[in-house]
């Protein structure tokens, strides 16, 4: 009887390992669709077949690097939002709030500094400036108080709104 | 015989209990804003022929001239900007992002020794005949280690503050602040007077001539009577043309990233990701070394002063022979 009873109970259990055996063998190859799925994650990094990290998403992102080496934003400087890198991992362009007064930017950069910053504050005043070398600029804004254009061209300023 | 039911049964069970629920990993990674693929910086190592590289991702490695590969000497795990040698004792110093400078036996390829820093430091000076290494963090202030007594800190003159060690030759170390450079005898502490620069150093010789960049262009300073030798900017912008192998040279002067010099040329490196060599006395053009991908980012001159070698942000490295 009792023999009788392990024998079942090994024959049942056989056919349990059998079944996990096949769900193992029939599942190894996993594909996890998240199509219809929301993410919530704090970054998200971008490469290129090289591995050289060509856009990032993240809160906070990294503090900038120019030909191997790092800078540091500074204190309460942190920003968060998408950065755009070139395939020498020079960092070309953002899109970002910082993290402490609540401005919004759009930034364009040469491959030694910035050169386009389209910004809006958080009260409402919003401004382009462009940078040239040698002193050359352009500033174009509007706020509460009024509107500007105005620029530096080879060492001579000038403003295009008189008041 | 009566026990092999039960041990099956046993086994089963666990195997339904415990592996029954997939476990699902996901690789994940920190946001690094890394090219793992750039070279930070390379020194020689021997007279010529053997140099160290770092790179942005961590690794320290050992290249030798005509053979294929390198060997890696250690992976610190950790961004690595600036790298210094003592041939005597075969100590690797390296600058880095969180481990402030680390101290590694080239032996044993081993870390030794974390010497702390606030920030970490863009570049490493080590002068090996007085065994001071020097570094300058990113709040700007410096640091002075005597290596031969147990990396006891020295004091800097407080003429120094905020200026950053930039280069050594011989007794003394150049230091870089804002458009001024200063000299600092490291034998006797004496401090210069200020050196009206424009830009930032890139190299000094034993003569007491500075070399510095500014964005595109660079001047040789003659420290001893603080005036501009001469200045020079790239002459232009050779652009390779990879479907046809072409030099195609557009009419810009780019930013320089890197300039060196040895007793007789100036070598200037640029974003436009070639070398050109200059004559130290007259500051005339003298060839240029075509061959880089990418942005140049380092550059050292050999001991024995016949070979330079460069790396750059696309795991590019060349040595050059100087027999101009």
């Amino acid at each position: 009887m009792k023999s009788q009873l392990s024998q079942i109970l090994l024959l049942i259990n056989t056919f349990v390992l059998i079944g996990i055996l096949a769900h193992i063998y029939l599942n190894r190859d996993l594909e996890l669709d998240l199509s219809q799925e929301v993410l919530k994650v704090r970054g998200l990094v971008v490469t290129d077949s090289l591995g050289v990290e060509r856009v990032i998403i993240g809160s906070p992102l990294p503090p900038p690097q120019l030909h191997g080496y790092r800078f540091d934003r500074g204190e309460n400087a942190d920003v968060s939002g998408v950065m755009l890198y070139d395939a020498e991992g020079q960092e070309r362009s953002g899109y970002v709030t910082d993290n402490d007064y609540g401005n919004v930017f759009f930034t364009l950069d040469s491959k030694t500094s910035q050169r386009v910053l389209f910004m809006v504050e958080p009260q409402g005043a919003a401004s382009l400036k462009l940078w040239g070398r040698n002193g050359n600029e352009l500033s174009l804004g509007s706020s509460d108080q009024g509107s500007w254009l105005e620029g530096v061209s080879n060492g001579q300023s000038f403003n295009m709104i008189q008041e | 015989m009566k026990l092999f039911p039960k041990f099956i049964f046993i086994l089963v069970s666990i195997i339904s209990f415990a592996g029954c629920k997939q476990e699902v990993s996901i690789k994940t990674s920190g946001l690094t804003e890394i090219n793992p693929l750039s070279y930070t910086d390379v020194i020689f190592i021997s007279s010529s022929d053997t140099v160290l590289t770092s790179t942005f991702d961590g690794k320290i490695r050992k290249h030798i001239k005509g053979r294929d590969g390198s060997e890696v000497i250690i992976d610190l795990s950790d961004e690595i900007y600036s790298l210094a040698y003592d041939p005597i004792n075969r100590v690797i110093f390296a600058s880095t992002l969180s481990s402030g400078v680390v101290v590694i036996d080239a032996e044993r390829s081993e870390v030794v020794r974390n010497l702390p820093i606030k920030k970490w430091a863009k570049k490493l000076v080590y002068n090996p005949e007085s065994n001071y290494l020097l570094a300058s963090d990113a709040m700007g202030q410096s640091h002075c280690w005597n290596t031969s007594k147990g990396y006891s800190k020295r004091e800097l003159p407080d003429q120094l503050s905020e200026m950053s060690a930039k280069t050594v030759s011989e007794d003394l170390v150049i230091f870089d602040g804002p458009s001024i450079a200063r000299k600092w005898n490291i034998r006797t502490n004496e401090v210069s007077q200020p050196i009206s620069i424009s830009g930032r150093i890139a190299d000094a010789d034993k003569d007491g001539n500075i070399l510095s960049i500014d964005y595109n262009e660079f001047a040789l300073y003659n420290s001893e009577i603080d005036s501009v030798i001469f200045k020079k900017k790239h002459p232009d912008w050779p652009i390779h043309v990879a479907s046809q192998d072409t030099i195609f040279r557009a009419p810009v002067s780019m930013y320089l990233s890197e300039a060196k010099m040895n007793n007789e040329f100036i070598f200037t490196s640029s974003v436009d990701r070639s070398i050109r060599s200059w004559n130290k006395k007259s500051g005339e053009w003298k060839d240029d070394f075509l061959g880089h991908r990418a942005t140049i980012s380092a550059m050292d001159i050999s001991p024995n002063q016949n070979q330079l070698v460069s790396v750059d942000l696309k795991g590019g490295l060349r040595f050059w022979e100087l027999n101009l």
